[in-house]
């Protein structure tokens, strides 16, 4: 029993760390960019660059990762919120968005391209929220994570009649000089 | 340290984990299946690990292995869920508990 038991006590004392990281931290997700042929300089920076290409979002647990199945606009929303430590309205989620040029390429190379244009509006940033939540579901399910999205992906009320959201999660960037082409999103 | 809820339906291996874990200053509740299937969700709300005894590999612990794990995932951040198997089952057991949420030792 000595032996067998020093093995469960080993895994107990694992699994209390990963309990304490997640509940600090949240669960680990990264964004890779494809900086499209430019040089990337650090690959963990956290600014983005115009013409830069948003490739997918994985959350990573346990060594294994897990692609979001999120379309250009529900990634985009989710990279915009995980710059911030403190919730977004949607209507700061609009002006954000609509003022950082590195979204406004990335939407404007996606026109080029004939595919759908992400549009941001405070009307459609609530499906969005609803649709990354499902996403993070789908990934959870996959990775085992016993992990509730609403916890991760927030929305708090404010004193105003209108909703503040965050991703309550360790984020991490990744720009990967990748190939140029079409954006694969 | 840690409060751990042990569902264990082999009541000798439940007493010698028992006292292992209280000798490393673990809050420990042990139960059998029957007892834990009562009252999991107030389980589930107390503790910080669930170690749920999978040794005889029957389709009845694995489902109450399931049922622990989807239910530990609507709480905010739950426990984390522990099977114990004294018998060797191979890798294919452990990644089973790992796709339900939980880890598999043997021990």
């Amino acid at each position: 029993m000595a032996d067998r038991s020093a093995l469960i006590l080993e895994e107990i004392d694992f699994l209390l760390a990963e309990r304490r990281e997640l509940a600090a931290q949240g669960p680990h997700f990264r964004i890779i960019h494809n900086t499209r042929g430019q040089w990337a300089g650090d690959p963990h920076r956290a600014g983005c660059l115009p013409g830069e290409d948003l490739l997918g979002i994985v959350l990573i647990y346990r060594g294994r990762e897990y692609q979001l199945p999120l379309s250009p606009a529900e990634a985009s929303l989710f990279d915009f919120l995980g710059r911030f430590r403190i919730g977004q309205t949607a209507s700061q989620i609009e002006r954000g968005i609509r003022g950082d040029a590195f979204y406004m390429a990335q939407y404007a190379r996606a026109w080029k391209s004939n595919r759908r244009t992400a549009e941001f509006h405070r009307t459609t940033i609530k499906a969005y929220v609803k649709r990354i939540r499902l996403a993070m579901a789908q990934a959870f399910a996959d990775a085992g994570l016993l992990l509730d999205p609403v916890r991760v992906m927030v929305s708090q009320p404010t004193v105003r009649n209108e909703k503040a959201y965050s991703v309550r999660a360790r984020i991490q960037w990744l720009h990967v000089p990748g190939f140029v082409g079409p954006s694969r999103m | 340290m840690a409060r751990i809820f042990l569902i264990d339906g082999d009541s000798v291996h439940a007493t010698d984990l028992t006292a292992v874990l209280q000798r490393h200053s673990h809050r420990v509740v042990a139960m059998s299946p029957e007892e834990a299937r009562h009252d999991l969700a107030t389980i589930l709300d107390e503790a910080e690990i669930v170690v749920v005894n999978v040794t005889t590999d029957s389709q009845r612990d694995w489902d109450l292995l399931r049922d622990v794990c989807h239910l530990a995932a609507m709480f905010n951040f739950g426990p984390q869920i522990l099977a114990v198997s004294r018998t060797y089952r191979g890798p294919t057991a452990r990644l089973r508990a790992e796709k339900l949420g939980g880890r598999l030792i043997y021990g």
